[in-house]
């Protein structure tokens, strides 16, 4: 690559990555969640090395406000794991995006963790983390029922 | 200027300009790859964008006449369009140059030259001149006399490739294609499986017999001819002008263009290690073929 170019996150980015986080604040309010300074540092700490260990890089803000729009209302996260549970989904929203080479949008792969987040994995990070992506997208297509122990077999 | 520095002399501070102005110009470019459905884009294909927006800013710096230092105070985006507006007429011309070379290319079967002509079509067709100019989404397995050089890229080096072959083509146009195979069946008897030059060794030979004084049309050289071709070429004092002699006869009896002669000189000066080589061992039959 050029010499007088590297592909790494500006400061200007980091900036703009914060104030995208801090515009999130009232949602999250909206749903008994807050997100302070600290977390937001925190959060855009996280995704740089999110990004580098999946070997992607953004220019613009980031995926976290769009994960946090999706996953603000969702029954399982609480203010006190919620900066936790936004990391995590995160560092997964990179692997997917990574493996699935390009196959879907942001909005898809989103829409696909919160079906499955929501669903089969009830509320567990850890749980998405360790689904592959192959897994993830047949698990958000089809219908997912709780009290099937056969179909909730791998949970338990 | 070479591949890893963008521009050269710069100062640490005019470098940190450039790297922010390039940054925010691939920023938008990715966000139009992107068309809104990714944030994210893996590194490698960052890489390859900021490729092409290099090599059609230096297109569009070079075309204009411009110094590379410009890239510090030019409107980037604006510069991006005009290189773009001409990677729009480069490519033009190089189809049209596929279709002269079509059309006049030899009567003489090899494989990799047919390969590569149709590989062409996959070119026209794949070439993404919005994001990756830089590329060249075809095969080329057919070596031409004189290699294009690496350093161009996307379009440029297609355009030189086929310059180059239309060239060859014509050279081998001039000859009875009889004569041509002929020739070639003394490399290998089937020479068409092989990723062969068509053009080279006729070319050779031409010289040799225009050197001899004689018509450079049949190609074909004895043991005797190659005996006196060495004895006139190892006893002169400077063997470049005496090829270069040859050369200008062949050009003569052929009334090749300008380009054309130009391009005999450069593959005999391409040759010219091989004869002085050859010089040591007193004989000259391996590069003027009997």
């Amino acid at each position: 690559m050029n010499r007088d170019f590297q592909l790494i996150p500006t400061q200007i980015q980091a900036i703009a990555a914060i104030q995208e986080l801090r515009d999130c604040a009232p949602v999250c309010q909206q749903y008994g969640l807050s997100l302070s300074e600290n977390d937001i540092k925190e959060l855009v700490s996280a995704r740089k090395s999110a990004l580098v260990d999946s070997g992607r890089i953004e220019f613009k803000g980031g995926i976290l406000p769009k994960l946090i729009y999706a996953f603000c209302d969702s029954p399982y996260v609480d203010n006190g794991t919620w900066v936790e549970t936004l990391m995590e989904l995160q560092e997964a929203f990179y692997y997917y995006k990574c493996d699935a080479e390009e196959r879907f949008t942001d909005d898809e792969l989103i829409e696909f963790m919160v079906k499955v987040f929501n669903g089969r994995a009830q509320g567990s990070a850890e749980y998405l983390i360790g689904t592959s992506l192959a897994a993830l997208c047949r698990y958000a297509r089809q219908e997912y029922d709780e009290h099937d122990a056969e179909d909730s077999g791998d949970f338990f | 200027m070479n591949d890893d520095s963008l521009v050269s002399g710069l100062t640490d501070s005019e470098r940190q300009i450039l790297m922010g102005r390039l940054y925010d110009l691939l920023s938008c470019q990715t966000t139009k790859y992107l068309a809104g459905d990714s944030t994210s884009i893996p590194v490698e294909t960052a890489e390859e964008l900021l490729r092409s927006l290099v090599y059609t800013l230096r297109l569009a710096l070079s075309e204009s006449d411009k110094p590379e230092r410009e890239l510090l105070t030019d409107d980037l985006s604006e510069r991006l369009r005009q290189g773009q507006h001409i990677l729009q007429n480069k490519l033009t011309v190089a189809h049209k140059l596929w279709e002269q070379v079509c059309l006049t290319v030899p009567q003489i079967s090899n494989t990799y030259l047919k390969d590569t002509l149709k590989s062409f079509k996959s070119f026209f067709k794949l070439y993404d001149l919005w994001y990756f100019a830089h590329q060249i989404p075809c095969t080329i397995d057919y070596p031409l006399c004189v290699p294009v050089s690496e350093e161009l890229k996307g379009v440029s080096y297609i355009e030189q490739w086929l310059d180059n072959l239309l060239i060859e083509n014509w050279f081998l146009g001039r000859f009875q294609q009889q004569s041509v195979r002929r020739l070639l069946s003394k490399i290998a008897v089937n020479y068409w499986e092989y990723p062969l030059n068509l053009c080279e060794q006729p070319l050779i030979n031409a010289v040799g017999l225009a050197i001899l004084q004689r018509s450079a049309f049949p190609l074909e050289l004895s043991d005797e001819d190659c005996r006196e071709i060495g004895i006139l070429l190892f006893g002169c004092n400077d063997i470049n002008a005496e090829l270069n002699r040859g050369i200008d006869s062949v050009a003569a009896q052929l009334r090749a263009p300008k380009e054309a002669v130009n391009y005999m000189r450069t593959v005999l000066y391409n040759t010219l290690p091989r004869i002085q080589a050859a010089s040591q061992s007193g004989s000259i039959r391996g590069i003027f073929l009997v």
